[in-house]
């Protein structure tokens, strides 16, 4: 419940940085906080290297080369730990496999 | 935390889908790798439903990060959070732990056990406690008392000061034993009144007996105090309470065997027995400053003390010794008296018949002997001193009873704890060992000790207990432990290194937790370089 409330006020928190025409509809503020909810507690569980490549890499739209620069790996670890987060968001997104 | 979610393992085709996924999301996908793709996608229905579902994933995905930022700064900030409140709770831990063991070091130490005691008085305070049992307690300046009254037992834990015990016999369970514990010994009360005390201030510690005596733990009855060591005075094989006058443990000596009837024994004697011969005890002036010294803050209930001394009592004493009939007046009369050892040696009294009250009943026990008795207002009672005019010599008379000769026990402070002697007065020498005196010696382990019993009658040893080699062990770490053998400044030193100590453990374990968990968050210090 709490964890709910931290994601909540940080994703609303984000979008009053929007410009108004962006801002979503309540409905899908509804289903992104949701789904964030869904996706924190995958994420949540995996190591803290592979949860930063994973957001680098989705939300920041980084190349696998670029993620392998900024974190100091080798692009066959990005691609490892991508194919890890991959697979906890299609079991956190995805209740029937 | 939320624990990991298990990677889904549904089949090989989905795995395989999110491999492909995990390749295609790179952003820099090599013509090569598209056309194995497609090639893979094509070979089977199978892996099309397959990458069909992992899109419905991505999809979701997409609708996430169409908020862009949101999204990522929501998620951001909650992994921050989350790692955040594993170091505080990390932290916390750290915390709890430390305090606990403080708490646990502090608990043992006798200033907490002092304030926390069930009663306690202040300097120059006195305080009257009435039992469930109907005894009553007189706490003496600067006392720590706990209770421990059950149906098993009626314990007394003094942790500090002197108390004033008046026992009475319990009803429930008769011979049901009132004991004293301190923290050198306990105190088994056989009579009805008794005084035991700890003195910190000069390091004694002794047991007082009063009216009916009281026994301290062990077989033979005795009488044990000294610096910092235990003397045992053993009476013989049987126990029996010396039969004391209030005033008499203020004396230095025991009082002589003396007819049942004149003082009927107290209700709750069990080891009385006759016995042919009692010692008479004399101390050397180092015990006897010790014992004056602890007779500052000497207890008795003021009123009833104011009661007794006014009243007249009809007294009964044959003559004897000065030293017995004064005792056996005090005892009678109910008062407190103080008697010098020194002034009374040799000297004889008439004894005492008819009423008197307690001042003029002493100035008619010490006609001739050239004694007066002086009220003392810091005890309440009286003390026996020379006469402004003696001019009467001392009568002399045969003494009454069976006198042993005179036992003066005095000890040596050794370094080795092994052997030394004790020197018996007139007789010859005696072994016996004891922790020397800190003033001597300066030396700190009082625990090393070798118990000696020692037969007052003949001033011969009659039993040492060698102490066991574990034993030996923990006295002798002991001052390296607590530090306490170089005054307060030692102390602190110890203190300090010891919390110091303490940092640098738990800093250390700091060091590596948080080691471990940047290992998985930051990049390592020479970064691989990746391949393509």
């Amino acid at each position: 419940m709490h964890r709910r409330r931290v994601i909540e006020a940080a994703y609303l928190d984000a979008l009053t940085h929007l410009p108004d025409a962006l801002a979503p509809s309540p409905e899908v503020r509804a289903q992104a906080i949701e789904a964030l909810l869904l996706l924190d507690q995958a994420l949540g569980g995996l190591p803290a290297r592979v949860r930063e490549t994973f957001l680098l890499s989705q939300l920041d739209g980084l190349t696998y080369s670029a993620i392998a620069q900024r974190l100091g790996i080798s692009v066959a670890a990005v691609r490892k730990y991508m194919l890890r987060a991959a697979q906890a968001c299609h079991a956190a997104l995805n209740p029937m496999p | 935390m939320t624990m990991a979610a298990p990677a889904p393992v549904a089949s090989a085709p989905l795995q395989q889908a999110l491999s492909w996924q995990a390749t295609l999301w790179s952003g820099e996908v090599s013509i090569a790798e598209r056309a194995r793709f497609e090639q893979w996608l094509a070979a089977d229905p199978v892996h099309a439903h397959a990458w069909a579902q992992v899109q419905q994933t991505e999809d979701r995905l997409q609708a996430l990060t169409l908020t862009g930022t949101a999204a990522a700064s929501a998620l951001r900030a909650t992994s921050a959070a989350s790692r955040g409140s594993r170091r505080a709770v990390l932290g916390m831990a750290g915390l709890l732990g430390a305090a606990s063991v403080a708490a646990l070091a502090v608990r043992q130490t006798p200033q907490w056990q002092l304030a926390t005691a069930d009663h306690s008085t202040a300097r120059g305070q006195r305080r009257d406690i009435a039992l469930p049992d109907g005894s009553r307690l007189t706490l003496g300046s600067a006392t720590a008392v706990n209770l421990r009254y059950g149906a098993a037992e009626r314990l007394v834990l003094l942790h500090a000061g002197e108390v004033f015990i008046t026992t009475a016999a319990d009803a429930q369970a008769p011979g049901h034993a009132f004991l004293v514990q301190t923290t050198e010994g306990r105190v088994q009360a056989i009579g009805t009144q008794f005084i035991s005390g700890v003195y910190s201030l000069d390091d004694t510690d002794h047991a007082l007996v009063g009216d009916g005596g009281a026994a301290l733990t062990g077989a033979a009855a005795s009488f044990f105090w000294s610096n910092r060591s235990t003397f045992s005075f053993s009476f013989g094989k049987q126990v029996r309470p010396p039969r004391m006058a209030h005033g008499a443990w203020r004396s230095r000596q025991f009082p002589e065997p003396s007819d049942e009837k004149d003082t009927p024994m107290p209700t709750t004697t069990t080891a009385a027995h006759p016995q042919a011969h009692r010692p008479r005890l004399a101390l050397t002036p180092l015990h006897h400053a010790v014992l004056l010294a602890g007779m500052a803050g000497v207890l008795s209930p003021a009123r009833a003390q104011a009661q007794t001394q006014a009243a007249a009592i009809r007294h009964d004493i044959p003559a004897g010794t000065l030293d017995q009939v004064p005792t056996r007046f005090a005892t009678h009369a109910g008062i407190l008296l103080s008697i010098d050892g020194a002034l009374t040696a040799g000297k004889t009294s008439p004894g005492l018949q008819g009423s008197y009250s307690a001042q003029g009943g002493l100035k008619a026990l010490l006609v001739g002997s050239g004694l007066e008795a002086v009220a003392d207002s810091t005890s309440r009672g009286y003390v026996l001193r020379k006469a402004a005019c003696s001019s009467t010599p001392p009568a002399s008379a045969p003494a009454e009873g069976a006198t042993l000769p005179q036992v003066t026990v005095a000890a040596q402070a050794t370094r080795t704890h092994e052997e030394t002697g004790v020197r018996c007065g007139p007789q010859p020498q005696a072994k016996g060992t004891m922790a020397g005196h800190s003033q001597s010696t300066g030396h700190h382990n009082p625990g090393l000790v070798t118990p000696v019993l020692v037969d007052a009658a003949t001033g011969t040893v009659t039993d040492e207990r060698p102490m066991p080699w574990y034993m030996k062990a923990l006295f002798l770490s002991q001052p390296l432990h607590f530090g306490d053998y170089g005054g307060l400044s030692l102390k602190i030193i110890w203190a300090l290194l010891t919390l110091i100590t303490i940092v640098v453990l738990g800093s250390g374990i700091f060091l590596w937790l948080s080691k471990s968990s940047n290992a998985r968050t930051r990049a390592p210090a020479f970064p691989t370089v990746g391949r393509r």
